[in-house]
């Protein structure tokens, strides 16, 4: 696509694309912080997932679990999509073009697809199977799913940095 | 410099099979590193979980000391994965982190959170309930001296 990529050069010559790329700071500052925001984000959904699979606190109801985890994880991902939209703001071309990063991409819509189908069906009917230590089919398969797609999302972000 | 006695035992670790492994080509540093990041997630989410509820801010609907005994072996999991990839990614370039003050920053911490965790988190995480000012002090300790480590560890890369 001529014109995103287009748009990506303008980007890159836009004076904030320039501050984080040129200083020697900023860059490492805002990618130690998308790190911090992984771990909260990402490690808090995985303990979701976990409580999907009753692996972890399978006394607990489902939905006392993921109601008290959901907090940190909105808050993990204000601090990663942040720093990650600043992140590509500092290079947008490159990343436009890098299969890496567009992979990426392509898996944090399939994971954002996969927790919406979860809410519109299984998660309906969660009083239903709220207290039962095995949770249905369809929950587990949602939080094993998200777990290997989260997993890749970090797994490629890792090799999108590697790839210059 | 008094850290100088210690370059010897860098060296030593450069050379090592392990750390000649993980040089030998291009796919074996950022598997590894990677592994290191997945540890890191579920690692940080465990901690940052508990400290806060240590604070008392979130997850309130369990006790202290049952989150902590739910938690544990994810957390234990999550330490044992990340201190294993973490000395494999050192050995690959143990001389060079020599002279990285990241790198000793980090090592200077993590040996102050390990210490930290194993002798005051373990023992207030013992009880149900904790008072707001132990709650607040110990996790918020721990919680700094956690994140510190984090992000030294992405500063080794740059320094």
């Amino acid at each position: 696509m001529q014109i995103l990529f287009n748009f990506c050069q303008w980007l890159q010559e836009t004076n904030l694309s320039t501050a984080i790329r040129e200083s020697t700071f900023m860059f490492p500052i805002i990618e130690g912080t998308h790190l911090l925001g992984i771990g909260v984000s990402a490690g808090t959904i995985a303990l979701t997932d976990l409580r999907l699979l009753s692996w972890i606190m399978k006394k607990d109801p489902a939905s006392k679990v993921m109601g008290s985890l959901l907090p940190f994880t909105l808050g993990g991902f204000v601090v990663v999509f942040i720093t990650g939209g600043l992140l590509f703001l500092s290079e947008p071309a490159r990343s436009y073009i890098n299969p890496w990063f567009r992979a990426k991409l392509a898996l944090l819509v399939l994971a954002a697809v996969n927790a919406l189908a979860f809410h519109l069906t299984i998660y309906r009917s969660m009083d239903k199977w709220d207290n039962d230590v095995v949770a249905p089919t369809g929950a587990r398969l949602a939080g094993a799913l998200s777990l290997v797609i989260w997993a890749t999302v970090i797994w490629f972000g890792r090799q999108f940095a590697y790839s210059h | 410099m008094p850290l100088d006695i210690f370059l010897p035992f860098f060296k030593w670790c450069d050379r090592t099979m392990l750390g000649e492994w993980l040089r030998a080509g291009t796919w074996q540093f950022p598997l590894v590193e990677t592994i290191h990041i997945l540890a890191l997630a579920l690692l940080l989410a465990n901690i940052v979980v508990l400290d806060l509820r240590l604070m008392g801010v979130l997850m309130r609907g369990w006790t202290v000391a049952g989150l902590t005994r739910e938690l544990k072996p994810y957390l234990n999991g999550s330490l044992a994965v990340i201190l294993t990839t973490g000395t494999l990614l050192y050995l690959s370039e143990a001389v060079k982190a020599f002279t990285n003050a990241a790198f000793w920053f980090k090592v200077d911490c993590l040996f102050l959170a390990l210490l930290f965790h194993l002798t005051v988190v373990r023992k207030v995480t013992k009880h149900d309930e904790v008072s707001r000012a132990t709650g607040w002090a110990v996790g918020g300790i721990s919680l700094v001296l956690w994140l510190s480590i984090g992000l030294a560890g992405r500063a080794i890369a740059f320094v």
